[in-house]
């Protein structure tokens, strides 16, 4: 049971969040329909399922939740901030309590009380509201009229096993009007000595006649529609064609207005069928007109059905999915093995397997690798509530911009960003953004804005964290890290060394510190989780415009596609995204060069490194070396090694500790041969290039 | 798990919870009422709560043949709360036939 009360927290904090975010969306949209009702349906599953996992508090209050959640359906109240800070307390709470499992406890039921009051006086609902509950309320303030449905539900084997218990769902549903059960048992049921007691063995076709909608009786099934089979028809009409249309003719006969002779008769007119059978006195014209609603009525239900259609997802565990890359990153590093050997045995007909494993291999691994792909902007709408909440707190106005949120990441990659980018807005909230009398001091709107930025540059992505604030103070900084002994008084340095300062641990310029930010905890935490990530941080300022942290970001941590390069006895990886081309670079060429490293490249001239230089690599150069031309952000440059082997897919093994600070190179991999491959960070070997000796950047 | 006994051993009595928790004890019970001779009859009348295992369980087992030919059949009447269950789970003309 412990495994499916996991997958209940799991889609309850899920369902917590997408609340969370509607919240959000429904402040600044108000009048959104859409909206409430995700909100609604999010809080009725959310007191469902946590029935059914015995955590009756949160139930109790989700319940009273809810009922005001339906008062907002019925358009009772409209939505103000005040009700929207009420309900995202609400979610908080429920969110504490499931994450405690600690289901009932006075303190937590007395904020429940406290929560539920405060959001009925915001939503200006009396007690007397308190009355209905939803199913209730389909009988008592819908004034629509009563439909039949046929309801067939067939739940999964296992509902049981995962806490749900369909005899609540029945009266839920039976609650909603008239109701006929026809149970049918599966041929299981009649072998009763090998029959699985555990397990469900009855599917269902339910006949109701009721006032509520479709999606009502969805909402019924809602918590265990993923798993079953549920089809809702209303009675007395077939699945409409493609026209959305039963033809009037055959809605007449179902409703026994007249035979289906008669309607053959008149079809053989080419007059209305309607008009014929009203000459003929076969039926009235009121017949005609409630055939016609009844057609409009289906046409409606299709396109209501339309609108609920939903996709179909599987949920699979994070760690089964890291599993899987694991595995395919051996089968890679099999792979190369077997096409080595087929090389080195020349072999014709182990060659033609060998490349035929390459190229499933390689399907394999990107449909692996796209599974675990997310786009980033899931991430991007938490932070909002952060702004949120930050800026009321502050006193600030701020407001969040997002760019680029359909780049997609590597989910493990996500998962350790969040920390980060936490330390960040924080940061920008409370020391960036200016207080709203300055800003107006300034010239600059009172409102503030932060700006996630996120794109793929090469086989990086950069995540841009951008305040339109004050911006960093160099002196100041410059004149702390002086104070603390880091940097000397007469240290010659650049604006992105000064503003790296702030990355030492305890460094804080602030006078005070807040609640926010200011402790000179943060940026630290920033640095060291990025480069776990193997990634590095950036800082831009200019003073009263912005502050731009940029975490330049890798792709994946696991399987890269890279260039294979050697120098001397060395093998090399670049990652192959950023190669531009392969040009020779000849003893003339060697010759020629001068002390900035530069050769003329189609026209420009272009500045490499060589790696045999950066790594002390020894023996003779081969008469003709290759510059592999790299491209990142526009920017040209190369590297300079003796022989390009070609494409290779790269498991990315970490170096460790001890290796980790090596220069320019950012993992290892193995080869088919079993020997080790460096895999360069291309941007790094350069900039570190150029620092060494001065002669470019 | 062996059902309880009326005094004269003709009757198995079921407990008050015929639930998924004991799912598989009942199962066992009932398969022994089936293979037992001596018991024609089930004795409902203390269950007060059953949940739609325990109503499959029941219509599976009273379905079944049991040994020597012998028809076995309820006895007593199912709780309220129980009842109700039954009702709505659509299997209450089933069990109708139960009673012999």
């Amino acid at each position: 049971m412990d495994q499916f009360k996991e997958t209940f927290r799991v889609e309850a904090f899920e369902l917590l969040e997408g609340l969370e975010h509607d919240l959000m969306a429904l402040e600044s949209d108000s009048g959104n329909k859409t909206l409430v009702d995700s909100i609604f349906r999010a809080m009725h599953t959310i007191k469902g399922s946590s029935s059914m996992f015995g955590m009756q508090s949160v139930s109790r209050f989700a319940h009273e939740l809810e009922m005001v959640l339906d008062a907002l359906r019925e358009a009772r109240f409209e939505v103000g901030k005040g009700f929207i800070n009420v309900l995202l307390s609400c979610r908080d709470h429920i969110h504490s309590i499931i994450t405690d499992d600690v289901d009932s406890s006075e303190e937590a039921d007395a904020v429940s009380d406290e929560l539920t009051r405060l959001l009925r006086n915001e939503a200006g609902l009396s007690a007397a509201d308190r009355q209905a509950s939803p199913a209730n309320n389909v009988k008592s303030n819908r004034n629509r009229s009563k439909t039949t449905y046929q309801i067939n539900f067939t739940p999964s084997e296992e509902v049981f096993l995962q806490g749900s218990r369909p005899l609540l769902l029945i009266r839920e549903l039976s609650d909603m009007g008239e109701m006929t059960v026809v149970a049918q048992s599966t041929p299981e049921m009649e072998r009763f000595a090998d029959m699985n007691p555990e397990h469900c063995h009855t599917s269902w076709v339910f006949f109701l006649t009721t006032e509520a909608s479709v999606n009502d009786i969805r909402d019924v099934f809602i918590f265990v529609e993923n798993d079953s089979t549920l089809d809702i028809k209303v009675l007395d009409a077939e699945e409409p064609d493609e026209e959305s249309q039963m033809p009037i003719g055959e809605i007449l006969v179902r409703q026994g207005v007249v035979s289906a002779d008669e309607v053959q008769e008149g079809l053989h007119e080419q007059k209305a069928l309607g008009s014929i059978l009203v000459e003929k006195q076969s039926a009235t014209e009121r017949d005609i007109e409630t055939a016609v609603n009844a057609q409009n009525h289906l046409k409606q239900l299709k396109a209501s059905r339309a609108a609920t259609s939903q996709t179909s997802n599987i949920r699979v565990d994070a760690r089964r999915l890291d599993d899987l890359v694991t595995l395919v990153g051996e089968l890679v590093t099999v792979q190369a093995r077997l096409s080595q050997i087929a090389v080195d045995a020349s072999d014709e007909g182990v060659l033609d397997v060998s490349e035929e494993l390459e190229r499933l291999v390689i399907d394999i691994r990107e449909n692996a690798m796209s599974i675990r792909m997310l786009p980033i902007g899931t991430t991007f709408s938490r932070y909002k509530r952060l702004i949120r909440d930050l800026s009321t707190e502050l006193n600030k106005d701020v407001t969040l911009l997002t760019i680029g949120g359909e780049t997609e990441i590597d989910k493990t990659v996500i998962d350790k960003l969040s920390d980060p980018m936490v330390h960040l807005i924080r940061n920008a909230l409370d020391h960036g953004i200016e207080d709203p009398e300055v800003r107006r001091s300034k010239g600059k709107p009172i409102q503030g804005t932060i700006t996630l930025t996120a794109e793929h540059v090469g086989a990086s992505v950069h995540v841009i964290i951008e305040d339109d604030g004050g911006g960093l103070n160099k002196d100041a900084i410059r004149e702390k890290a002086v104070a603390r002994g880091l940097i000397s008084e007469s240290a010659v340095l650049s604006d992105e060394e000064i503003y790296q300062l702030i990355m030492h641990p305890g460094f804080s310029t602030a006078t005070t510190v807040t609640s926010v930010s200011g402790r000179g905890v943060g940026m630290d935490v920033v640095q060291k989780q990025i480069t776990d990530l193997g990634g590095t941080v950036h800082i831009e300022s200019e003073p009263d415009l912005y502050t731009r942290i940029v975490l330049e970001l890798p792709l994946t941590l696991a399987i890269i596609e890279g260039m294979l390069v050697e120098a001397g006895e060395e093998k090399f990886i670049l990652p192959l995204s950023t190669v531009e081309s392969c040009v020779e670079f000849t003893h003339e060429d060697r010759e020629r060069k001068t002390n900035g490293r530069v050769i003329r490249y189609r026209d420009s001239l272009l500045p490499y490194v060589r790696i045999r230089d950066t790594y002390d690599i020894p023996g003779d150069l081969p008469e003709i070396e290759q510059i592999v031309v790299l491209n990142i952000k526009n920017q040209q440059f190369g590297i300079t090694v003796d022989t390009v082997v070609g494409s290779h897919q790269t498991v990315i093994k970490n170096l460790g500790q001890i290796y980790n600070q090596a220069q320019g190179v950012t993992g290892a991999t193995i080869l088919g041969d079993g020997s080790i491959a460096l895999i360069l960070d291309p941007m790094k070997l350069i900039q570190q290039s150029g620092q060494d000796d001065g002669s470019y950047l | 798990m062996t059902l309880p006994r009326s005094a004269d051993k003709s009757t198995a009595v079921l407990p008050t919870e015929c639930v998924i928790e004991n799912a598989q004890s009942l199962k066992a019970g009932l398969l022994e009422v089936l293979d037992d001779e001596t018991i024609t009859g089930v004795d409902v009348s203390r269950v007060e709560r059953i949940d739609l295992s325990g109503i499959q369980i029941l219509a599976a087992a009273m379905t079944t043949e049991p040994k020597g030919g012998r028809i076995v059949g309820f006895r007593g009447s199912f709780g309220k709360s129980a009842s109700e269950s039954i009702a709505l789970s659509g299997y209450e003309s089933r069990f109708a036939d139960f009673w012999r």
